[in-house]
C-alpha cells in the first residue's frame, strides 16, 4: 500500500505504476459534467476560471448533501468518459491527477502519458464507505449546480487503484 | 371499494424510499458475500470494501451510493381500491420530496433534459402502473443511478434472429460497458412486446430476487446460461478489473410480439442493486 500526501507529494504521482493501491491524503476538488463544460467554455473564450487547477487533483464525483453538523457526506466516482471531451483542457490548466470510474479514451491515455499526470479510480457504489474517509467538505464554487457543485475535499488515507500511470499503461487494456 | 387514506399512503411509501438506500436486500448481501468467499487477491478486498459499505450505511444511515438515483415506482393497482383525499401520483411525490430532504439524500433530477437545472427535490418520479384483480395496492420502489443506465440497451432484432445473437448482443452490452456500470452487474432483459414495451419488462425484470427465475423453463435456462457465458468468458469482473465475477444474476421477462419484430432490451443495474416493496 503506498500513501500520497497532496500538495507535498505531487511530484510522486509520477512514479506510480497502473495496479499500485494508493492511500490518499490532502486535497482534491470534485468536478463533473455541467462545471466542466463550464470551465471549458470560460477557457475557450479567453475568460478567467473561478479555480486555479495548477497541480490539483480533480474527483469526479457529485456527493450528497453534507447533514447539518456532519463533516463529510456520501461520495463516490462519477463515470470518467463522460468528461475526456474537456480532459485535455483540465491536463493544458495543470490538473495532475483525476479520481473516477471507468475507462478513458486512447486520446485521453496519450495525454496523461504527455503531461506526466496520473488517473485513478475508486470503488463505485461504496459512498457510505468512502464517506468515512473525508475530513472536510466543502463546496467552492458554481454552488447553483447542487450536487454538480465544485467541492473542496480532503481526504484521508481515501482508497485507490492507479489505472492510467504517466507512462500511459492502462489498466482496463487487457 | 376499498378507500385508503392519502396521508396514511404516503407514509408507507416513504418507509419503501428510506429502506432502498440506506439497506440493501439481503438477497443481494448474500450474493455478494458468497461471491467474496469463492474470490481472493485484489477482487476479494473489494467485495470486502462492498461488504463493509452495506454494514456503514445501515448503521449510520449514510446512503448505500452518492447517486441514490432517480426514483422509479412500479404500482400493481387492485381495481377494488381507491385513494382517498390525494392521488397516488402525489403521494408518489411527496415520499420521494420528503426523504430525500429529511436523509440528505443527492438530487439528482434535472427538470428539463437540455437546460439541465436540477429540480432540488428529486422528483418527478418515474411511475408505471398496471391495474389488476383484488382490492390491495403494491408498490415497489427502485432508486436507479445514472451510470449503469447509461450502459442499458435495445435492439431491434429480425424476426428470424436465432437466439445464439441475441446472447452475443447481451454479452457485446455487457462487455462494452466494462467498468462504467459499477460492476457486477445485475441484468433486467426485457424480450418481446415493442419499441417501447422490451426496456419496461427490463427494467421490471430488475425487481426479482437473486436467484429467482422465470416461469418458464426454456427462459430460466437462457437466464442461467447468460449469466455463466458472461462470467466465464467476459473478463470484465469486479469494477472491470478482471475476473469472474461480472454477472450477479439474470433476470429476463418475455411478451408477445409483432411477426415483424424481435425488440431485447437490456437493463443493467450496478451492484448496489437497490429495491423495496410494500403491499397495501
Amino acid at each position: 500500500m503506498i500513501k500520497i500526501l497532496i500538495p507535498d507529494d505531487i511530484s510522486k504521482l509520477e512514479k506510480l505504476e497502473t495496479g499500485d493501491f494508493v492511500l490518499l491524503s490532502g486535497e482534491v476538488y470534485t468536478a463533473r459534467d455541467q462545471v466542466h463544460k463550464n470551465l471549458v467554455n470560460k477557457i475557450n473564450n479567453n475568460e478567467k476560471i473561478p479555480v486555479n487547477l495548477k497541480n490539483k487533483i480533480i474527483f469526479y464525483a457529485g456527493p450528497a448533501p453534507i447533514k447539518k453538523n456532519a463533516k463529510s457526506a456520501a461520495i463516490g466516482p462519477t463515470t470518467s468518459y463522460r468528461m475526456d471531451k474537456y480532459t485535455p483542457d483540465m491536463l493544458e490548466c495543470g490538473v495532475k491527477g483525476f479520481i473516477g470510474k471507468g475507462k478513458r479514451s486512447k486520446r485521453i491515455v496519450k495525454l496523461i502519458k504527455k503531461y506526466k499526470a496520473v488517473y485513478f479510480i475508486t470503488v463505485g457504489g461504496i459512498a457510505a464507505y468512502l464517506s468515512t474517509k473525508i475530513e472536510k467538505m466543502e463546496a467552492i464554487a458554481y454552488k447553483n449546480l447542487g450536487p454538480e457543485a465544485i467541492y473542496r475535499i480532503k481526504v484521508k488515507d481515501f482508497p485507490c487503484i492507479v489505472a492510467i500511470d504517466s507512462d500511459g499503461n492502462d489498466i482496463f487494456n487487457r | 371499494m376499498r378507500f385508503i387514506e392519502y396521508s396514511s399512503l404516503v407514509e408507507k411509501i416513504k418507509e419503501i424510499v428510506y429502506r432502498a438506500n440506506f439497506q440493501l436486500p439481503s438477497d443481494v448481501k448474500k450474493i455478494i458475500q458468497k461471491k467474496r468467499d469463492a474470490e481472493e487477491g485484489r477482487n476479494k478486498k473489494l467485495l470486502n470494501l462492498i461488504i463493509e459499505n452495506y454494514k456503514i450505511a445501515e448503521k449510520e444511515e449514510l446512503p448505500l451510493c452518492q447517486d441514490s438515483g432517480i426514483a422509479i415506482f412500479f404500482v400493481e393497482m387492485g381495481k377494488k381500491v381507491a385513494v382517498k383525499n390525494g392521488s397516488i401520483n402525489e403521494a408518489l411525490d411527496q415520499a420521494v420530496r420528503e426523504i430525500y430532504k429529511k436523509y440528505s439524500l443527492r438530487k439528482s433530477v434535472v427538470s428539463h433534459p437540455l437546460k439541465r437545472e436540477n429540480t432540488q427535490t428529486n422528483t418527478p418520479p418515474i411511475i408505471y402502473y398496471e391495474m389488476v384483480e383484488g382490492d390491495r395496492i403494491k408498490i415497489s420502489f427502485m432508486p436507479k443511478g445514472g451510470g449503469s443506465e447509461n450502459m442499458s440497451r435495445i435492439k431491434m432484432f429480425n424476426p428470424s434472429a436465432e437466439e445464439e445473437e441475441i446472447v452475443d448482443f447481451i454479452f457485446r452490452t455487457v462487455k462494452e460497458a466494462g467498468p462504467n456500470p459499477c460492476p457486477p452487474v445485475i441484468l433486467g432483459i426485457g424480450m418481446g412486446g415493442t419499441f417501447d414495451y422490451a426496456p419496461f419488462l427490463a427494467k421490471k425484470a430488475l425487481l426479482r430476487d437473486i436467484g429467482e427465475r422465470n416461469k418458464k423453463r426454456d427462459i430460466a435456462n437462457l437466464e442461467n446460461r447468460i449469466t455463466r457465458l458472461i462470467n466465464e468468458n467476459s473478463d470484465v469482473g469486479i469494477q472491470g478489473l478482471g475476473g469472474k465475477t461480472t454477472v450477479l444474476d439474470t433476470f429476463i421477462e418475455i411478451y408477445p410480439c409483432h411477426i415483424a419484430s424481435l425488440p431485447v432490451a437490456v437493463n443493467i443495474n450496478c451492484h448496489s442493486s437497490r429495491h423495496s416493496e410494500v403491499v397495501i
